[in-house]
């Protein structure tokens, strides 16, 4: 495989990855009355809360790690001053929109948070899935913390 | 306000800076301006995720703690 098919093969299964856990919500969220299922918004019962919280900090950790593993099997060229990757002008609006469209959710669960009569917080929804589906929503919280992990690692460039 | 709030709002408040951010770095070149580094890794920048990492594990394991 080309450095630039390598470079590709990630983000390209990620996206792979999201368009079939949305298409997965999308058959599976409209057949599902929440305000019948948690009228409460209670947590789910244990052992589900802390087993996800610790699985979902391991799972943080091993996509950090995994990070790594680039450098195995391939080495690209120290990045110096002059050779740090760029973002090419054509694709600024993809962190433009990301940040845009994760900037309305937060405000979405900060309005809902603050008077829940206007919109359920994201928050109700997801601790309705989860007392539903504590497997499902383990599986999950797996698959983000992991990603999230891989994308947060700090790797420091290498300028010798 | 409750804590849960006061999260929520603080998050998005840093979201919304980072979008201001990443909104100045798309029309720098044409403004002939400096961009400031969404596009370009800074040494300020390098530091921002150091802090993220640790930071990203604590409020996890926070979140998780109490929204589950």
């Amino acid at each position: 495989m080309t450095p630039r098919g390598r470079l590709l093969l990630a983000p390209a299964l990620v996206a792979v990855l999201l368009i079939v856990l949305l298409a997965a919500a999308a058959l599976y969220l409209p057949s599902f009355d929440e305000v019948a299922h948690c009228p409460t918004h209670e947590r789910p019962a244990p052992p589900w809360g802390p087993v996800t919280a610790v699985v979902g900090m391991v799972a943080f950790l091993l996509g950090g790690l995994l990070s790594q593993t680039y450098q195995l099997f391939d080495s690209p060229p120290a990045p110096s001053g002059r050779h740090l990757p760029v973002l090419r002008d054509g694709l600024m609006w993809v962190p433009v929109a990301f940040l845009a469209v994760v900037f309305l959710l937060l405000l979405y669960e900060t309005i809902g948070l603050y008077d829940s009569h206007l919109f359920w917080p994201i928050t109700w929804h997801v601790r309705c899935i989860a007392r539903d589906q504590p497997p499902a929503t383990l599986a999950v919280t797996c698959l983000m913390s992991l990603l999230l992990g891989h994308w947060l690692w700090f790797r420091p460039f290498r300028t010798d | 306000m409750r804590l849960e709030t006061a999260i929520a709002a603080a998050a998005a408040a840093a979201v919304g800076l980072l979008l201001l951010v990443a909104v100045w770095d798309m029309f720098a070149p044409r403004l002939r301006l400096r961009r400031l580094s969404i596009s370009a890794p800074a040494p300020w920048l390098r530091g921002v995720r150091a802090v993220a990492f640790p930071a990203a594990l604590i409020v996890g394991a926070w979140l998780g703690r109490t929204y589950w």
